[in-house]
Formats: structure tokens, C-alpha cells, sequence
């Protein structure tokens, strides 16, 4: 399957192989039934029935014997997800300076990630520090918050909270950081509610990877998969 | 060097809380991950200015040469 999407431009999708079959992975799955051009209600019932139905992991293992059918649906999604990305990827030349800083911290640290993903943990709490683009001990605290601020210090920005790099949480974070309706790269993506978020993205705007955070995001948010507000990075120096 | 004292108050609860219900949904924390919650087109006639062919030949590939048959409508 990785192989199936890395040549589509999917390549933020791709599956740790380590013989469990979690949500992110049927989600990667999903997404590689849509490229090859199963039909809607195929690719809508693995996420939501969480089974992978014969006919996709055969299309997935050979892609060169799908219908006439299938392909012609695959190449017409993936012209319009080019013509798509072409579209979103002008825009984001707007972002400079900082925010292109933020963003290609952002980048470097997934692309570490996907090299050595078994290195890395979850942990809100543990010993403070800003290691984003190295595995930590796991004795360190490693989460979506810890991630922000570990970026934002990498780039040479303000602090996400008033009490340094190390000291700041989603919570903190709402408090000290000024709401936009006009998220830009670099910015900051909430969830939950203003007074009690709980998960943060950084808004990257790069094709295939729009936002980069650690951990998954929850799926309850207002609109699902995306953030429930933004929070403007301070920039600055 | 000694790291510097937390702000009195300072938790991770709500991270926590967040955490915990989701690992106990089956969501994976572990990682820095990417995503595009990019719109999944479907029904457009292709834009004429990309074409939708995969890279390296892959819409062709066959790797378990032993499934021979076709694959139904799905």
C-alpha cells in the first residue's frame, strides 16, 4: 500500500508496518481505495464499518488489473487533487520569514519521524524539554503542545506562553495567543474549546502535509479533521 | 543545567484526558504526523493541465501475479 501511495502523492498517508491495523491505518487505506478509483461507498465503509472489503486489498496489491471503470475514476481524482494542491501551493508562497521557518521545522521534523517513527512516544507530562527533531528519552515529555513550542523555539519566535519555552500547554497557549478567522502557515490549529483545548496542530499549508502536529487529532471536533479555531503565531524574535 | 521550576498551576490535564479517551479509541499519539484533510474529488472531469497518471508505472503494477482474475466493480 505505501508503495500505492507514495506514487500518487500520498505519501503523508503511509502506514507503519508493524502488524496491527489501527484508525490511521484504515484511514491510509480509505485514502489509497479513493486513488485507485473505488466506488464512494467502498472506500466511505472502511472507516466507518473498519473493514477492508477483498476487492480493495486486491486493487491495492494490483493495480493493473482494476476495471476500465476504476481507473478512469482513479486518473480523474488524481488530476483534480494536482490541479488542487497547484492551486493551494500558490497561495502558500505567501508565507514567508518566520512562518516559512515555522513551516520547514515542521517538515524536517515529520521527515525524522517517518525515518525512525518506533523511536518516538506520547507522554503530556515527564521532563520538560524542546527535542522535536530527534526521538526523546522516554522518560521526556512528548506531545502536541511540547511540539508547538519545541518549533517555535527551533525557529527563533516568540514563546507560545508567558512562562518560556518549556512551561507551555493548549491551555496556555488560548490564553496568551490572539484568535485569527485568517490562519496563515505557521499558525496555530485548536482543538476544542476556547477555554479548555486540547490537542494543537501547526498549520503548514504544504501539500499532503496542511498540518503537522504530534499525535493524531482528536475526531470530535466541530468540523472532523480539521480545527475547532486558530491561534495566530506571535512570530517576532 | 537545572531546568527551570513550573509556573505554579502548570498541567497537562487536559492533553491527558484527550490523550487517554483517544488511546482508548485506537489512536495512535506516538508520532509527528502530517496530514492534508484535502477534498477527495470525485464525479470532475480531470483538469486538463494535470494529468492523473501514478508516478514509476504504478497503475499498471501487478505484484501477487498469482490473482489472476479481474476485479469486480467495488
Amino acid at each position: 500500500m505505501n508503495r500505492r501511495l507514495d506514487a500518487r502523492g500520498l505519501d503523508s498517508y503511509k502506514v507503519k508496518v508493524d502488524g496491527v491495523l489501527s484508525l490511521d491505518d484504515l484511514a491510509s487505506v480509505r485514502k489509497t481505495a479513493w486513488a485507485l478509483g473505488a466506488l464512494p461507498s467502498t472506500y466511505e465503509a472502511i472507516t466507518k464499518k473498519r473493514e477492508v472489503p477483498e476487492g480493495v486489498q486486491r486493487m491495492i496489491r494490483n493495480p493493473g488489473r482494476r476495471t476500465d471503470k476504476q481507473l478512469a475514476r482513479a486518473e480523474r481524482r488524481m488530476s483534480q487533487m494536482r490541479a488542487d494542491r497547484a492551486r493551494r501551493a500558490k497561495k502558500r508562497k505567501a508565507a514567508k520569514g518566520g512562518r516559512l521557518i515555522v513551516v520547514n521545522n515542521c517538515m524536517k521534523a515529520a521527515s525524522n519521524y517517518r525515518k525512525n517513527p518506533r523511536a518516538y512516544h506520547y507522554l503530556a507530562g515527564g521532563i520538560p524539554n524542546l527535542m522535536v527533531f530527534t526521538p526523546s528519552p522516554r522518560t521526556h515529555r512528548s506531545d502536541c503542545s511540547q511540539f508547538a513550542s519545541g518549533i517555535q523555539d527551533a525557529s527563533g519566535l516568540r514563546d507560545l506562553g508567558p512562562n518560556g519555552p518549556l512551561y507551555v500547554n493548549t491551555v496556555i497557549m488560548s490564553r496568551h495567543l490572539d484568535l485569527t478567522t485568517d490562519p496563515k502557515p505557521g499558525d496555530f490549529g485548536m482543538y476544542g474549546t476556547r477555554n479548555n483545548p486540547h490537542h494543537v496542530e501547526v498549520r503548514c499549508e504544504v501539500p499532503g502535509h496542511f498540518f503537522i502536529g504530534h499525535g493524531s487529532p482528536p475526531i470530535d471536533s466541530q468540523t472532523p479533521g480539521l480545527p475547532d479555531y486558530y491561534l495566530a503565531n506571535p512570530l517576532g524574535g | 543545567m537545572a531546568l527551570p521550576a513550573p509556573p505554579p498551576g502548570f498541567n497537562l490535564d487536559a492533553e491527558k484526558a484527550a490523550a487517554e479517551a483517544l488511546a482508548r479509541g485506537g489512536v495512535d499519539l506516538s508520532g509527528i504526523n502530517s496530514r492534508d484533510p484535502e477534498p477527495e474529488f470525485d464525479g470532475e472531469d480531470p483538469d486538463p493541465k494535470f494529468d492523473g497518471k501514478a508516478a514509476d508505472g504504478d497503475d499498471e503494477a501487478i505484484e501477487d501475479k498469482t490473482d489472476n482474475g479481474p476485479i469486480g466493480e467495488i
